[in-house]
């Protein structure tokens, strides 16, 4: 898991996986996309502009991607990303393979996804974002899917 | 910063930074080694392999470094780290510049470091290392400080 404000991203770059989608976010402002879905290298590799009100904890889900590395950017507003290790999550307790999907009912740790934070999750990373940060409020943000 | 598990890293070799830690990660048992300096890299770039006691956070420092990553592996007890955003972290409280070290107090997020995890931390990115985790009284570590 790679956690960092988007101005530090170059570092992560040779990261072969990530070099495009890096490369996408340093040539566009992605403030000013419209919410959407950007193919940028057709399935491979596309972009999802969000608008949507933070959950309470109980209502967002821990998961897991097989198929894509989720690439999570903070445009406009703040909430709490969970995280956990895939290796400490035990077995999923729902799987919906045909839309990447696998849940789990475990703890996790929060960190704030405030204006400009990227956090890059890999398939071993269980995630459960769009969690409230001290109060449910509508944020803007982008998530680069990138197939593995 | 990068936050993982040992099984994972291979997933950050080609960050050309890290690609000598991990082949030397990946070819040496470390967790067999006494405590002491080992050199990677000639003297540049060297393993330091410690033990110490947990302490409350008050009882540590949250510090930068400007020419070294810090790449922490955690091989047995437990230690939490805090880490400090890089733009939170402009104008030190006091200074140690021939160790390369610049002391801060700025908002900071607590990453667990359990048997197996790791934690790398670039030039200008805060952390507060060895605060207590629980009653978890120590910790033992690899550590890589590579000069960038």
């Amino acid at each position: 898991m790679i956690y960092d404000s988007v101005d530090n991203l170059k570092t992560y770059r040779e990261i072969p996986a990530l070099t495009k989608v890096i490369d996408y976010i340093q040539a566009n402002d992605l403030c000013k996309l419209a919410v959407g879905k950007y193919e940028i290298d057709g399935d491979r590799l596309y972009l999802m502009i969000q608008e949507y009100v933070t959950k309470n904890p109980e209502d967002a889900r821990v998961e897991t991607h097989e198929r894509y590395i989720d690439v999570q950017i903070m445009l406009d507003g703040m909430e709490y990303m969970g995280y956990a290790p895939r290796s400490a999550c035990g077995d999923p307790v729902e799987t919906r393979p045909d839309e990447d999907f696998w849940f789990y009912d475990t703890e996790v740790r929060y960190y704030e996804m405030a204006n400009n934070t990227c956090m890059i999750l890999f398939p071993h990373d269980a995630h459960q974002p769009q969690v409230r940060y001290q109060e449910n409020r509508k944020v803007h943000k982008a998530v680069f899917k990138v197939h593995v | 910063m990068i936050y993982d598990t040992v099984e994972n890293m291979g997933v950050y070799r080609d960050i050309p930074a890290l690609t000598k830690c991990i082949a030397y990660f990946e070819t040496h048992d470390v967790a067999q080694f006494e405590i002491g300096r080992y050199p990677v890299d000639g003297e540049d770039t060297y393993l330091l392999i410690d033990d110490n006691p947990t302490a409350d956070a008050s009882e540590k420092k949250l510090e930068t470094h400007k020419t070294y990553i810090d790449f922490f592996i955690t091989l047995g007890g437990e230690e939490k780290v805090g880490y400090a955003k890089r733009s939170d972290c402009v104008e030190p409280k006091d200074a140690l510049p021939e160790v390369d070290a610049y002391f801060f107090d700025a908002p900071e997020q607590y990453f667990e470091m359990k048997k197996g995890m790791f934690l790398i931390v670039f030039p200008g990115e805060g952390h507060r290392t060895k605060v207590r985790n629980g009653d978890v009284p120590t910790v033992r570590r690899a550590v890589f400080k590579i000069l960038v």
